[in-house]
């Protein structure tokens, strides 16, 4: 039901803070220079396409959709043995997903209050707190578990909770400084105090770090992972990880060598990367799946790290170090724990609490839906059904063996969905309930990166294309890397991994009467992995076929322009990034500052995942290309 | 009674720069200004009276005191840059006068101007058109041409010491008005100045390490929010035909990144109309810009002495005029007996909007006066007047050093074609406990370093 009383109510507190544009405050108290100041902003993103995203259960592919479902009880594959010919009983039903599909207006309601506070004790101590509030209106077709008759386990897996992701069991957070309920968030990005004497800055507290020339490519930005909550990685493409990067508490220190040389160090506690949440706008990971995460047995670890950055003649160089718990975590099979029944199966809740599967209508109804979702989230179907068997030995009650091939384990799979699926109440019905949930742990693990860049500034004729145009080239090396694998599996993908990015930047003047338009191309290569760290090896699966895996690793090219107007009260921006596999993402976006106090900017984000007859599921558009979307931001800053 | 006959008329000194001005040699009308203030101590000597008072220059209609208004401009009509003259005539723009400051170690540091004398004659332009002495080392400081004689001269003067002291730290509140003489947007910025070489205070005459450098450079802004936290940091060479290195904290990226430094004709923020380029009228390196031309030298009305407004415990001045009463400053303007106008072209900038730029400079300090550019069509494009002053007034005094303050006080950057005034000040202190500093060498350490540009971001 779309909350019409929550976003008047958003509505109605915008406009009360705006006609108080008195909150702007400086000067000193006891001592203390202050400085207080902020901006409320109401953020919208409405679509502009029918699509839905279909990683949650309002938007799954298979609502409504009449499904054969073709199950078998193969003798060979009971008994463990490879016969000369398949010898087989068949059971067969039809099945439709129970899950009612949303029609969205909007994938983003959202409105922000931020406001920073700066002291200053003396020349050499001062503090920052930067508070940040969010209220989603959550003006959209909320999940309903009552619609269908769900009652899965976990505290994010009823009706969508936008903010809270602590606990698979109990919500919360995991940052200490942020308070967050199921459509509200306050937490402080920055809170740090800052000690500086003479080339020695030593900043302590939560905070954001980032290194690196690359935009968007994360290459040395490798000290925090993201936060994609709110907007996820589709609000204004210029702000880059703004508001994404994990602030978590910290010591920096820089200390300014010479001239020429910097040395930056950090240690600072893990905080991992948060993905949207089930049944939330731009969640990413499948519905059926349930995660547990088991951050909390890192929850004390620290990440540490130091650059060294600076001059050799005319060419810039850094080296990087870092030495951290990768934020974004893998994941593989886990027990569900969930002791339910299936329907006319009495007793199998306990067996199937010893497996990674749950019975719950929101999980997955058919082996068809299985290997699309697998191929989706770049998984082998057949790989994923024999480790439930081989890993979670109590799935072996309930029938399941280890299977060759895509055809026997949907054989096998449809038998399960059908027998579970309340196929012993009525068996001569032909139609069939489902689904079964998929319960996965979400780990995390240390790895040492590597890094050095180089830059170099080119000079040529004034005006030309080569004048002034600045070189980046940055690489960085992961050995002993930990991938998720592709099949859940217990084993974890451990490969090394290389990521490089070059980066060309020019201010060109086309115009006497237009300011410069600013410039940026990339391209970003990694060897193992996508942009979203998915192994590379589960590319390219589809309903038909598992995983082929792609070669040649995963490329990405950015373009991005800035046209700011006379005056700089307009811009223009164009963002582009390719996915060389036929992946696009464009985001035309206006930047308007009509006066000092207010900030509107309005973008497009169109993402198209088959370009030029890319193939399914090889590039990482095809995640995400349901999202097409008008974004606008109006602020009043104070 | 008495009559008081002076030695030269009006017309004589309308005559006498008419005379030299197509073939400049120096300051000075009667004998070059500097040796005139070498020899006596003043460079009375050097003028006629009658451009020594604006009383005597306008025969007793206007005196130090009066206001220039619509009224009565029409009489000092000759004495302002076209600009200003529209501005007062159209705009409501009032000038209040002041007598001529006849001692020349108050019109600007006096630390530069000692060493100006002390160094007279030791500066000359290497292979590369940079300035050194006579043994090729980097220059020691002070002007380096005090008896310019060509236009480059006195730019290369202009470019190798912006703000005339080792290290500047100044807070600086700034106004934009819209064309109907609203403020539309307001920001606080701190901007720094730091001399690695030619330093007449910090210890050494070049820093050790970074005698391959000009200046250190940097701006940030501590309001509004939308840019809090931006800054950036020029790192200017020694030889003027390279560009600044460029690095900008924007609070976005959350991290220092270098940026391309040769659009320098942008303001840095929404409504502003000021531009990196025009940054104390030679906001680029020397041979970036060429063609510099003397092109007219005269007397003039300029605010030389007198802009800080002691009156003010936050140093904010005054407005006036415009549709809504706050598009000018409080302006004290005073007759500078001899003015030096000098014209450049833009030539390392094939598409820049400025077609020529003109600074007038004080042929006794040679500090610029204003500045009008022309763009690419020849109409007039922006105009430049600022107020300097000693922060000193009866009692009230901001020391450097021994010798009370000198420093810029105000400015009015104004496009011509769109109406818009942009208007700055500098203040005590801005948001962030950010306050004045001069010749500290801390400056550096707390606003011009990569570090320092993290700790000014958020």
């Amino acid at each position: 039901m779309k909350n019409n009383n929550r976003l008047n109510w958003a509505l109605a507190t915008t406009a009360m803070a705006l006609s108080s544009p008195s909150w702007s405050a400086s000067g000193e108290l006891l001592g203390v220079d202050y400085s207080l100041s902020g901006l409320i902003r109401v953020e919208l993103a409405a679509k502009t396409v029918s699509d839905e995203n279909p990683y949650n259960q309002r938007g799954n592919l298979f609502n409504g959709k009449e499904v054969e479902r073709n199950g078998g009880l193969n003798v060979g594959t009971l008994l463990g043995l490879n016969l000369p010919i398949p010898i087989s009983a068949p059971i067969s039903d039809t099945a439709t997903r129970n899950g009612v599909p949303a029609d969205n207006d909007f994938n983003h309601s959202q409105v922000r209050l931020e406001s920073t506070l700066q002291l200053k004790f003396s020349d050499n101590w001062s503090a920052t707190a930067k508070l940040r509030g969010i209220f989603d209106a959550a003006e959209y077709d909320e999940f309903d578990p009552d619609s269908v008759n769900s009652n899965a386990a976990g505290y994010l897996y009823g009706e969508p909770n936008y903010f809270e992701y602590d606990d698979f069991e109990n919500g919360g957070e995991q940052n200490p400084l942020e308070i967050a309920g199921d459509n509200y968030m306050v937490d402080f990005p920055s809170l740090y105090l800052d000690y500086q004497n003479g080339p020695l800055l030593v900043r302590a507290g939560n905070q954001q770090i980032a290194w690196g020339q690359a935009l968007f490519f994360r290459v040395f930005d490798v000290a925090n992972g993201l936060d994609l909550r709110r907007h996820s990685i589709f609000d204004f493409a210029s702000e880059e990880y703004a508001d994404e990067r994990i602030a978590s508490p910290a010591i920096r220190v820089s200390y300014q060598l010479n001239s020429n040389w910097e040395l930056d160090m950090f240690a600072q506690s893990f905080q991992p990367t948060i993905y949207g949440n089930p049944n939330t706008p731009y969640n990413v990971i499948p519905s059926q799946f349930t995660v547990h995460d088991r951050y909390s047995s890192v929850d004390e670890e620290v990440n540490s790290g130091f650059r060294l950055k600076g001059f050799l003649g005319d060419f810039g160089l850094q080296f990087m170090y870092t030495n951290r718990y990768n934020p974004d975590g893998v994941v593989r099979w886990t027990k569900s724990g969930v002791n339910r029944d299936a329907p006319g199966l009495p007793g199998s809740g306990a067996i199937l609490a010893e497996t990674p599967l749950e019975v719950d209508p929101t999980g997955v109804w058919s082996a068809e839906e299985w290997f699309t979702y697998a191929g989706m989230a770049r998984l082998d179907g057949t790989e994923g059904l024999n480790n439930i068997v081989t890993d979670f030995p109590a799935s072996q009650l309930l029938l399941a063996r280890p299977v060759q091939g895509i055809d026997a384990a949907k054989e096998e799979l449809d038998l399960f969905f059908i027998l579970t699926g309340g196929f012993l109440n009525n068996p001569l019905s032909g139609q069939g309930g489902g689904g079964l949930r998929g319960h996965i742990e979400r780990t995390y693990h240390r790895e040492d990166v590597f890094g050095t860049g180089i830059s170099y500034v080119f000079s040529g004729e004034p005006g030309s294309w080569t004048d002034q145009l600045i070189l980046n080239f940055e690489v960085s090396f992961t050995p002993d890397k930990t991938f998720t694998p592709i099949d859940l599996g217990q084993e974890y993908i451990v490969e090394d991994e290389y990521v490089t990015a070059l980066v060309l930047e020019k201010y060109q003047r086309f115009s006497r009467s237009f300011p410069a338009t600013y410039m940026v191309f990339q391209w970003m290569h990694r060897s193992e992995s996508d942009l979203f760290g998915r192994h590379l090896s589960g590319m390219g699966g589809t309903v038909n076929n598992t995983p082929k895996g792609v070669d040649g690793g995963w490329n990405g090219l950015v373009l991005a322009l800035q046209q700011p107007f006379p005056g700089l009260v307009w811009r223009a921006d164009l963002s582009v990034l390719y996915d060389t596999r036929g992946g696009l993402f464009v985001q035309p976006a206006l930047k308007w500052k009509p006066s000092g106090n207010w900030n509107i900017e309005m973008f497009y984000n169109h993402m198209d995942g088959y370009v030029d007859g890319a193939n399914e599921n090889e590039n990482i558009m095809q995640t995400v290309d349901w999202a097409d979307e008008f974004g606008l931001r109006v602020a009043y800053q104070f | 009674m008495s009559f008081h006959i002076r030695r030269f008329d009006r017309q004589f000194s309308r005559r006498e720069f008419l005379r030299v001005g197509s073939g400049f040699v120096g300051a000075g009308l009667l004998m070059p200004a500097w040796a005139a203030m070498e020899k006596h101590g003043d460079y009375a000597a050097a003028y006629p009276e009658e451009l020594l008072s604006i009383e005597q220059y306008t025969g007793g209609k206007l005196k130090a005191g009066d206001v220039i208004d619509a009224g009565n401009v029409e009489l000092v009509k000759d004495l302002l840059e076209p600009v200003k003259y529209m501005q007062v005539k159209d705009m409501g723009r009032r000038l209040r006068l002041r007598e001529t400051t006849r001692d020349v170690m108050k019109l600007s540091p006096w630390e530069y101007m000692e060493a100006s004398f002390r160094h007279r004659g030791q500066a000359r332009f290497d292979d590369n058109g940079n300035v050194v002495t006579a043994d090729g080392k980097p220059w020691i400081g002070g002007l380096p041409f005090p008896d310019a004689k060509t236009g480059v001269e006195l730019f290369a003067g202009l470019t190798l010491s912006w703000g005339r002291h080792d290290a500047s730290f100044y807070a600086i509140r700034e106004y934009d008005l819209n064309r109907d003489g609203k403020v539309s947007y307001g920001y606080e910025n701190g901007w720094a100045e730091y001399a690695p070489t030619g330093r007449l205070v910090l210890p050494g005459v070049y820093w050790k390490g970074h005698e391959d450098k000009l200046r250190y450079q940097s701006v940030f802004f501590t309001a509004p929010d939308s840019v809090r936290g931006t800054s950036f940091l020029n790192i200017w060479h020694y030889d003027q035909n390279k560009f600044p290195e460029l690095y900008g904290y924007i609070p976005d990226f959350k991290r220092i990144r270098r940026f391309p430094t040769d659009q320098r004709f942008e303001p840095l923020v929404p409504g502003s109309s000021l531009y990196l380029s025009d940054a104390w009228a030679a906001g680029d390196p020397l041979h970036t810009w060429g063609d510099y031309k003397v092109v007219w030298r005269g007397p003039m009305l300029a605010a030389v002495s007198g802009g800080w407004a002691s009156q003010s415990e936050d140093w904010s001045h005054n407005t006036h005029g415009g549709p809504q009463g706050e598009t000018f400053w409080d302006t004290d303007v005073e007759l500078v007996p001899e003015a030096i106008a000098v014209d450049a072209k833009p030539t390392g900038f094939p598409r820049a909007p400025v077609g020529v730029k003109r600074v007038w400079f004080d042929a006794r300090t040679q500090l610029p006066l204003g500045m009008v550019t022309f763009d690419r069509r020849g109409d007039l494009f922006r105009s430049f007047d600022g107020a300097y002053g000693l922060y000193e007034d009866g009692d009230r005094r901001v020391m450097d050093g021994k010798h009370p303050y000198w420093s810029w006080c105000h400015v009015h950057a104004f496009d011509v074609q769109t109406g818009k005034m942009t208007r700055i000040e500098q203040l005590a202190e801005i948001s962030g406990g950010h306050r004045m500093r001069v010749n500290d060498h801390d400056i550096y350490n707390r606003y011009l370093t990569n570090g320092a540009l993290r700790r000014l971001g958020n």
